[in-house]
């Protein structure tokens, strides 16, 4: 099984990004998107009237790219990578209440794990506090998704098709 | 077959590869899905075979462009996710070498096949005695299933050149 693709090497990483302890970051070089890629998040972005697009899709940085690396490389989503820059870029974990968070932190989502442990499954950055109750849902958030667009979104208007337990929490750095 | 081709074009799946690229979070989203679960009991029935997968991602697989993001990674992966429970030289054959590429344009396909790999290896071990069909058992053969209260479960798949002696879990 993939007889031809064995034969193929291309996984150049992308920029070297390290965090605060000096540890490498995983990374991942550019694509270019596939022709069909700009229908499909066309698509996806209809059914969310309230997004705005900051920029249009590209697959050069991820979600986790926007945040740790200043969108100049795709970084690598696994869990390890995740609580690696959360340990040696030393986040903390705020309290969610309207006065703990401020613009520029950034809200981790985790898909809950039944009876296993939690996964990352997206990062976005606080741009815009909620008013009201609840505040949550009225809190803007400025994150990228996947190869998709930069967008400019509501706290819990992220693309969860599939996915049932979703939790977030806010982190900040020391 | 066409459950393979529909799987391969589904809007869900493009999507899920959009929302997250957590090679775990994946996993744990195919294994609830309606579409992995439904390839998974074809498989197993015998609606699915190894041909006709091999078929479809040969298919799929034409269009891979180095340099240039490949819409059907989440496909791959969740046909990994599918075969997971099967111990065939197939579904290893399949998970091994997918989780052994080294293309960034496969790089979240084969995390998964990594992960679907780790699974297979806590999973109980089963005895493995390959043998050839026949050709009339190949096109006639539904999955015979030989089962006993105590002992080994003997399944014959159509299509497949094997059969697999499974021991229950100790």
């Amino acid at each position: 099984m993939f007889e031809f693709e064995k034969l193929l090497s291309s996984t150049s990483p992308g920029l070297p990004v390290m965090t605060l302890r000096g540890s490498p970051i995983p990374t991942l070089s550019e694509l270019n998107l596939a022709p069909s890629d700009r229908k499909t998040w066309q698509r996806l972005a209809a059914s969310h009237k309230s997004w705005l697009e900051r920029r249009v899709p590209t697959a050069r940085y991820n979600c986790a790219g926007l945040a740790w690396s200043s969108r100049r490389t795709w970084v690598d989503s696994a869990d390890q990578t995740v609580d690696l820059i959360r340990v040696e870029d030393q986040y903390s974990v705020l309290p969610r209440t309207t006065e703990a968070i401020r613009e520029g932190d950034l809200v981790v989502y985790f898909l809950a794990g039944q009876g296993a442990r939690r996964q990352f499954f997206h990062v976005g950055q606080v741009v815009s506090i909620g008013q009201g109750n609840p505040w949550e849902a009225n809190t803007l958030v400025l994150s990228k998704f996947g190869w998709g667009a930069e967008v400019r979104h509501f706290l819990h208007e992220i693309p969860d098709r599939g996915f049932q337990y979703i939790e977030h929490e806010f982190w900040r750095e020391s | 077959m066409n459950m393979l081709r529909e799987l391969r074009d589904a809007i869900s799946l493009q999507e899920l590869g959009i929302a997250t690229q957590n090679p775990a979070a994946l996993v744990s989203s195919l294994n609830r899905s309606t579409e992995v679960k439904s390839i998974r009991d074809s498989y197993r029935s015998g609606s699915i075979t190894e041909s006709n997968i091999r078929t479809v991602v040969n298919e799929l697989l034409m269009s891979l462009r180095i340099g240039e993001r490949f819409s059907g990674e989440l496909f791959l992966a969740a046909v990994a996710v599918a075969l997971t429970p099967f111990m065939d030289r197939f579904t290893a054959e399949y998970i091994d070498d997918l989780a052994n590429l080294k293309l960034r344009e496969l790089f979240i396909a084969s995390a998964v096949a990594k992960r679907c790999k780790a699974v297979r290896m806590t999973m109980p071990k089963n005895l493995f005695h390959p043998f050839t069909l026949g050709r009339r058992a190949e096109r006639n053969v539904r999955p015979l299933h030989f089962h006993s209260h105590a002992g080994p479960q003997l399944e014959v798949r159509p299509g497949s050149t094997s059969a697999f002696v499974h021991h229950a879990a100790a």
